[in-house]
């Protein structure tokens, strides 16, 4: 028996700490662990106890990329055990919020983790000093996401702006002028970004698990809808622990989410898929200029998702602040209540579910976070184990170098889904 | 505009710029040196200074040496600390550096202080060892900036 044994002993470009070990045994693949082993932080557990005021500011804690998701799942949920009802004007604030959160994150990945594995480099800085253009766009996008952020969140790291009912304060009329100015000076950004990852050359595969998302009746799902699969699943967020289920796997301090059973996948390529006649019509039109085919079952479109994903949040937020007037009530006033809510929300890299279970006094008996790399922890592995058999003539650094940057191409969020890398590939 | 930023993390001696920059506050006219903090920033470092600024960032490195001491490292010879800095995932000050001097946005002068520590482990409180250093973190990049202010 020939055996290979490939290791990654930390994933780099990623956030957070996680490896990888693969097995080879007669040109097959006999083991694949996607080690994670960042210390878990057992932020839902130290959430019991505290107030309900204290968690949107809490649970922003959990990511440095995706504060926003986290703060937006939460109140939701909160909302939801309370019978809160927001007003119209604050729905489109944090649709605002959100919109800065995706510009941020996927602006990130494209740029600075995901292109220098599609162009050869070794890191984003390597990519800089060969094609500062590409990457200046990419801070430029990114900054602006991140002071859509501030403005409503008072600072765009782990931001304090919001609350449940709303925010703390609404913009400023002439605050909320001067981004609108900004944003629509960057939509040529954004085009060309969508363009440009079209033209990529992006390896061919195909994967068939099954694609998870919000789907909202109107728009382009971030802070509401339906939990859809492409496969006819249609439940709501009280419905998710029914289906979805999460188990410790040995080599994961992340939790490895099943539907039936069965790996799915979650994020900006599930999300455009499942909503493809939900986009802003100028999105609809860029990417249709593409000449690609969609729904696409190949993961590496996921950057294509997300550079379209970057104008939908920028074209919606434009179409937000034009409209923009500061609202009567920046927040709905809120009475805590005993009851269990449970909210699911678009973070970057996919669904987000959380529940809280409060006592009378609005205190947090329980609490539970489903965070989307956790959910597709699972489809990684077996996306991993197809492509180590359709590379297996590769050598060991090639191989190493590929798989890595598959993993990356899922963007994972290790930090957020401890409760994640360095690679080991054995063959035999 | 002098910006002196503290970069860090919550976690253990990692705190040591945050530290010595909100000891700073005070001192100088805001209208002519700017303090603030940064948590592991990553590559939007960039965003916190202008191309005519002087900058000194303050952070806490690991350079296997003698715990407390403070190196100093000026421009884009930061750069090449890659690994050193303990403040992100992958993507720390050096790397931060290097990305702004590739895009060509670096300040008129940088000054990287760092504080050697020894490690910094999540949820743990900072070091009695470091925790004494860090008013000698303060007083260098004081002492840089009145250098700043004085030419």
């Amino acid at each position: 028996m020939s055996e290979r044994h490939i290791e990654v002993p930390v994933l780099t470009r990623v956030e957070g700490e996680g490896a990888l070990y693969v097995r080879i045994a007669d040109r097959r693949v006999a083991e694949l662990r996607l080690n994670i082993f960042e210390p878990p932080r057992f932020f839902e557990k130290f959430l019991e106890g505290r107030s309900w005021k204290e968690i949107p500011d809490m649970v922003a804690r959990i990511c440095g990329i995706c504060p926003v998701a986290y703060q937006m799942s939460a109140v939701h949920a909160i909302e939801a055990a309370f019978g809160a009802v927001i007003t119209p004007e604050i729905r489109q604030l944090r649709r605002l919020y959100y919109c800065g959160e995706w510009m941020e994150s996927h602006s990130l990945h494209i740029h600075l983790l995901a292109a220098p594995d599609f162009l050869g480099f070794p890191d984003a800085m390597a990519l800089a000093q060969k094609h500062p253009d590409i990457v200046r766009r990419g801070m430029r996008l990114q900054a602006l996401g991140n002071s859509i952020v501030s403005l409503l969140g008072g600072r765009s790291v782990h931001p304090v702006g919001a609350r449940v009912g709303g925010f703390y304060r609404a913009p400023a009329a002439a605050a909320a002028a001067e981004l609108l100015e900004r944003l629509r000076a960057a939509l040529p950004d954004a085009e060309e970004l969508v363009r440009w990852t079209a033209q990529l050359e992006l390896p061919a595969v195909i994967r068939h698990a099954p694609f998870i998302s919000l789907r909202h009746a109107e728009e382009y799902p971030m802070n509401e809808g339906r939990i859809v699969s492409c496969d006819g699943l249609s439940i709501g967020a009280d419905e998710f622990e029914t289906y979805i289920e999460e188990r410790q796997v040995p080599h994961s301090t992340a939790l490895h989410a099943t539907l039936d059973g069965q790996p799915y996948w979650v994020g900006p390529l599930a999300r455009l898929n499942n909503n493809l006649d939900h986009l802003p019509a100028a999105s609809a039109r860029l990417l249709r200029a593409t000449g690609m085919v969609w729904p696409s079952r190949n993961p590496y479109h996921s950057v294509v998702a997300r550079a379209l994903e970057i104008h939908i949040a920028l074209t919606e937020a434009i179409a937000i602040l034009e409209h923009y007037r500061v609202p009567d009530q920046a927040y709905v006033e809120i009475e805590p209540r005993a009851g269990i809510g449970m909210a699911c929300t678009e973070a970057p890299r996919g669904i987000l579910w959380q529940r809280y279970e409060f006592d009378d006094a609005g205190i947090v008996k329980k609490s539970r976070i489903v965070p989307p790399t956790s959910q597709n922890q699972a489809q990684i592995e077996a996306d991993l184990r197809a492509s180590v058999e359709e590379n297996m003539d590769l050598d060991d650094a090639a191989l190493r170098a590929h798989l890595e940057a598959g993993i990356r191409n899922y963007d994972p969020c290790i930090s957020c889904s401890t409760h994640f890398l360095n690679l080991t590939v054995e063959r035999a | 505009m002098i910006r002196v930023i503290g970069v860090g993390s919550p976690w253990g001696d990692d705190q040591a710029g945050w530290l010595a920059a909100e000891a700073l506050r005070g001192l100088f006219e805001e209208d002519r040196v700017e303090v603030k903090t940064l948590d592991r920033p990553g590559p939007a470092l960039c965003e916190h200074w202008q191309r005519n600024d002087s900058v000194v960032l303050l952070d806490a490195v690991r350079a296997h040496g003698e715990i407390g001491r403070i190196h100093c490292v000026e421009g884009a010879a930061i750069a090449n600390l890659g690994g050193a800095s303990l403040s992100s995932h992958g993507f720390g000050v050096a790397e931060a550096v290097a990305l702004a001097a590739a895009l060509e946005v670096m300040p008129r002068r940088l000054c990287l202080l760092g504080l050697e520590v020894s490690g910094s482990e999540r949820g743990a409180d900072m070091s009695a060892e470091a925790e004494r250093c860090v008013p000698q973190l303060t007083a260098a990049a004081r002492a840089q900036v009145t250098t700043w202010l004085n030419d």
